[in-house]
């Protein structure tokens, strides 16, 4: 069922694709690049992650991947019309993104508490530099969610939408590297 | 790439289970990758698993989500961009496989 | 000319052509003193001469953007420009601005003082009054195009070109801040400079050359505008924190090494798609425009942009890399190109494109032009190469040996000779250019023949 091809196949506004692509592309040659200096040092890779809190970083992947769902129900609801339970979908989903948040600033309060900063290991320079421009997207993201609640046109809420998959997509390249790969 | 995607077969608007679906589905795969990390086999094995995972589900977010499963090409570019993302990921991770 | 006040560009191209000719032959003194260190090292000192040749070319670029945006919004926004009066004076500022600068650069008038001296420092050396005429200067403009946008139709080469002008006048207040720590003071002025010329000039270049593809090639406005778009996106994000390639060295913190070192590495992308742009859009054209030697120019920009800006600039780019590299001729290579390509070259081409109606030459063929072009060209990817294989050895002897710095100044003179020659041929081109712009008046080729209807 092929009706469009080339560019014009891609869903939605054709910029928010530039987006997606070019912050994959950052990430993902961040994440190389974080690769890349471990073998410089691995076994003091290897020790800085184990200071890391894995099970506060899974649970957050499960708030994100529900919080996607709740933003991709919302555009759903919005095509057929049902716009209360549209905005009401995008407000938990911008919920979901606080609780995101929230575990994460209680993983950086942790660190900081053992008097673990960026200059500690290059593997928290890493560590600080990916989750820390991820987290920033994660609060771009809230924001964009509340506002498409708010102008709540189809376009708006599927931009907006496609802007939180982004950064729920980021997550999934990013936890395995950085908090799985020891 | 023949990830599996139990779920290709929805109509891009109107009723779709797909999204529930893809979101259990998502749940499902990062308990498993976070289940792995602590069986009893060696890292390289767990490494290898937890990106093949991981593979799954960016592909998933990409087709249900992001709703490429309308735009097949660019999803099956995007997938195997991320494997060979992945693939160069978990190379670079078996030249110094570091046990914990 | 469809709008009488498209004329006030005329004056603009001809004051941006007079301190290109100045910068070129401050460029040629410059790489004459590379070869002869001791001329004119009394009256005119090296680092006056450099500061003449880089900031006489800003200033004329920027110039020349003003000039193509007083002859293309008018037509884009099809009305006339808002106030004749008021371009004329923003020029008037301008010229001022420019003639003060110079006279206090070269004589070193009012050593020290706060609102008329040099400020001391390596690049945002303007006395505190020219940067404020600047800013006047630069309100008048915007509120001269913006107003008559706003009453005009909103095109999104208008768009993006207004969006480029108001980041440039913007980013430009940070040269009032000179702080005394002189990392900081180069913080700030990457905050000018590389805002400038990888970020704000960017859309700006985007939007002429989307211009000068939708008048030469005829390919429809939707075509161009999604292209311009994708540019202008590509730009401003690999270009903003692109700016952290520039901290590798002045204390920054060490993150700034990576965040430099990927953002930096994607500004390779919008360049790139500049120059896929302009061939695709010359590919797919159906118009036959007379006017080649702006199409030469075009599609030279975008060809030599790429290199310039976006493989020269990738060479040395990585952290790794700048490690050795930083401030060696490598840089002088790059740098060299990156300008030609990008925006002189951009210039040249919208001088090439309005100068023939502004004269009412047109249609014009222009064969002087085209040979200027190839002179100008060739000259200076020459220069390109020779200082890029002396940077190399530079950074070998130098940075890798540890040998002294004028030892291997010395090494690697036969370069520097070569240069100067290549910069001579770049001279010679720029004043082929200039000349073929305003005398011949008799290169017309059969008229009619060739002619297209407007969009």
């Amino acid at each position: 069922m092929k009706q469009t091809s080339g560019i014009d196949a891609l869903p939605g506004e054709l910029l928010m694709w530039v987006l997606i692509f070019s912050e994959l592309l950052v990430f993902g040659v961040g994440l190389l690049a974080f690769m890349a200096v471990r073998l410089t040092d691995p076994s003091g890779f290897a020790e800085a992650q184990s200071a890391l809190y894995r099970t506060g970083a899974a649970l957050n992947t499960a708030v994100l991947v529900t919080s996607g769902f709740l933003a991709a129900k919302a555009l759903e609801y919005r095509r057929k019309d049902r716009r209360a339970q549209a905005r009401l979908s995008l407000v938990a989903a911008a919920a979901l993104g606080c609780v995101f948040l929230i575990v994460k600033g209680a993983e950086y309060a942790g660190k900081a508490a053992q008097g673990i900063s960026y200059e500690t290991h290059p593997f928290f320079m890493f560590y600080y530099l990916l989750t820390g421009f991820h987290a920033a997207h994660v609060l771009a993201g809230v924001m964009v969610l509340l506002l498409v609640a708010w102008r709540d046109e189809t376009g708006n809420i599927e931009a907006g939408a496609q802007f939180w998959h982004m950064v729920d997509l980021i997550w999934v390249l990013l936890f395995p590297v950085v908090y799985l790969l020891g | 790439m023949t990830a599996p995607n139990p779920t290709d077969n929805t109509p891009r608007h109107g009723h779709r289970p797909g999204l529930t679906t893809a979101w259990l589905a998502l749940l499902v795969l990062s308990l498993a990758s976070t289940g792995a990390t602590v069986l009893p086999v060696p890292q390289q094995i767990v490494a290898t698993a937890v990106l093949v995972l991981a593979l799954i589900k960016a592909r998933v977010i990409l087709a249900r989500y992001l709703e490429l499963s309308a735009a097949r090409s660019w999803l099956s570019g995007l997938s195997v961009v991320i494997a060979g993302f992945f693939a160069l990921v978990l190379g670079l991770f078996l030249i110094y496989p570091a046990a914990l | 000319m469809k709008y009488e006040s498209q004329k006030i560009a005329l004056v603009y191209f001809a004051v941006a052509m007079g301190l290109f000719a100045i910068q070129v032959l401050g460029g040629l003194l410059a790489g004459w003193i590379y070869v002869a260190p001791n001329t004119l090292s009394e009256l005119l000192p090296f680092n006056i001469v450099r500061m003449l040749h880089t900031n006489s070319l800003i200033v004329w670029l920027i110039t020349g953007f003003f000039g193509a945006a007083y002859f293309l919004i008018p037509e884009e926004a099809e009305r006339e420009i808002h106030s004749t009066k008021l371009a004329y004076l923003q020029l008037l500022i301008l010229v001022v601005g420019t003639l003060g600068v110079v006279v206090t650069y070269v004589f070193n008038l009012f050593e020290g003082n706060f609102l008329l001296g040099k400020e001391g420092r390596e690049f945002l050396e303007q006395p505190k009054w020219v940067k404020a005429g600047i800013v006047v200067a630069a309100l008048i403009f915007l509120y001269n195009v913006s107003m008559t946008v706003l009453k005009g139709k909103k095109t999104a080469i208008t768009n993006i070109l207004l969006l480029g002008l108001w980041g440039l006048a913007l980013l430009f207040l940070f040269s009032f801040y000179n702080p005394s720590n002189l990392a900081l003071d180069k913080q700030y002025w990457w905050y000018v400079v590389h805002l400038w010329v990888e970020g704000v000039w960017e859309l700006i270049m985007a939007s002429i050359l989307a211009y000068l593809m939708l008048k030469l090639t005829g390919v429809d406005r939707e075509v161009v505008e999604k292209w311009l778009y994708v540019i202008v996106a590509a730009a401003l994000f690999s270009g903003i924190l692109g700016t952290g390639h520039h901290y590798y060295w002045i204390g920054t913190p060490a993150y700034w090494q990576w965040i430099g070192s990927i953002f930096s590495s994607l500004e390779v992308i919008p360049f790139f798609a500049m120059m896929a742009f302009a061939f695709v859009m010359v590919w797919k054209g159906r118009r036959d425009h007379p006017n080649k030697a702006a199409l030469l120019w075009s599609l030279g920009c975008a060809t030599l942009a790429f290199f310039g800006a976006g493989v020269w600039g990738f060479l040395h780019t990585l952290h790794g890399v700048n490690y050795y590299t930083h401030g060696t001729q490598i840089t002088a290579a790059h740098g060299h190109l990156a300008f030609f390509g990008a925006y002189v070259s951009l210039n040249l081409a919208i001088f090439s494109y309005a100068m023939p109606i502004l004269l009412n030459r047109d249609p014009y063929n222009q064969v002087l032009n085209m040979a200027s072009f190839w002179l100008m060209s060739s000259g200076m990817v020459f220069m390109t190469f020779v200082l890029t294989f002396a940077g190399t050895i530079q950074t070998h002897l130098q940075r890798v040996l540890g040998d002294y710095f004028m030892d291997v100044q010395d090494q690697v003179a036969i370069f520097y000779w070569m240069r100067f020659g290549s910069g001579l041929v770049v001279v010679i081109g720029a004043l082929l250019f200039i000349y073929a712009m305003w005398v011949p008046r008799k290169e017309i080729i059969e008229r009619g023949a060739t002619e297209t209807p407007a969009e």
